[in-house]
């Protein structure tokens, strides 16, 4: 019985931690995974082998995890332009901007990755996976992005520094929303 | 069933339903406290199972387990604050 109840949260742990969205969650389900398989372990009467996955699995895994999360590179950009003006919408050049916020990018040792889409932003944000999205109108560039996301702040510090003749505001999506990257 | 084995059975039902707090938590701070108490039990559990077992080596695991199952808590939620700066 009791046995039976371990296996079956080790079996939802593995399933859920495969099927997050989130890397960070995705940490801590395998941080909960390990635990109760070090359990299991020795529940069948393997106390090394539960002694060795909780050194390795609860500590140096999850240290590993995080240290490769930080240095996780590609960094998606989706550009929805809906101007009426002619000039703003041939997209033979890119606009300024966004090159000097590629420099930026690379300058922190990310790879930015642009992706023009001419769909609606609202379909962009319910479905796509991005870091960031901009949606370019008349006037205004709205640039949505994710709260949680650690490159946001400085993303916007440098365009604020940068561009601030261009009417930039920034929307964050809240926490919780599965819709982000 | 023993008093022991009972007792088992209960953190086992205790865990299951931090679990739901773990997989359902709207924010990423609920999870780690779920996180946290998972492994608070587990400690417990392993003490329980060798008490029932009768074998004084299963508390080595538990000793091993108290002594580090702090460090992967204190990391995620210094890699959440810090935005990603683990110093």
């Amino acid at each position: 019985m009791t046995e039976n109840i371990f296996l079956i949260a080790l079996v939802v742990l593995a399933i859920v931690a495969l099927n997050t969205k989130k890397l960070r969650r995705a940490v801590v389900y395998l941080g909960a995974f390990s635990l109760v398989s070090s359990f299991v372990y020795l529940l069948y009467g393997a106390p090394d082998v539960a002694i060795a996955e909780a050194i390795i699995g609860s500590t140096i895994t999850t240290v590993l995890y995080l240290v490769a999360l930080r240095k996780y590179q590609v960094f998606s950009i989706y550009y929805a332009n809906s101007a009426n003006d002619q000039n703003l919408r041939q997209l033979k050049n890119e606009p300024p901007f966004l090159t000097s916020l590629e420099a930026f990018l690379i300058k922190r040792e990310m790879e930015p990755q642009l992706i023009y889409s001419g769909e609606p932003i609202e379909t962009i944000l319910a479905q796509e996976k991005f870091d960031l999205a901009i949606h370019h109108t008349d006037q205004d560039i709205w640039i949505y992005g994710c709260a949680e996301d650690y490159q946001i702040d400085a993303v916007e510090e440098y365009l604020l520094a940068n561009h601030s003749d261009l009417n930039i505001h920034l929307i964050r999506c809240a926490e919780g929303d599965d819709n982000e990257a | 069933m023993t008093f022991l084995e009972t007792t088992l059975l209960v953190i086992a039902i205790y865990i299951t339903l931090v679990l739901v707090r773990v997989i359902l938590g709207p924010t990423i701070w609920d999870r780690l406290l779920g996180l946290n108490a998972i492994s608070a039990k587990i400690i417990m559990s392993i003490v329980i199972l060798a008490l029932i077992t009768n074998q004084s080596y299963l508390l080595d695991v538990a000793l091993v387990y108290a002594l580090l199952g702090f460090i992967s808590t204190v990391l995620i939620a210094r890699f959440i604050e810090k935005k990603g700066d683990i110093t």
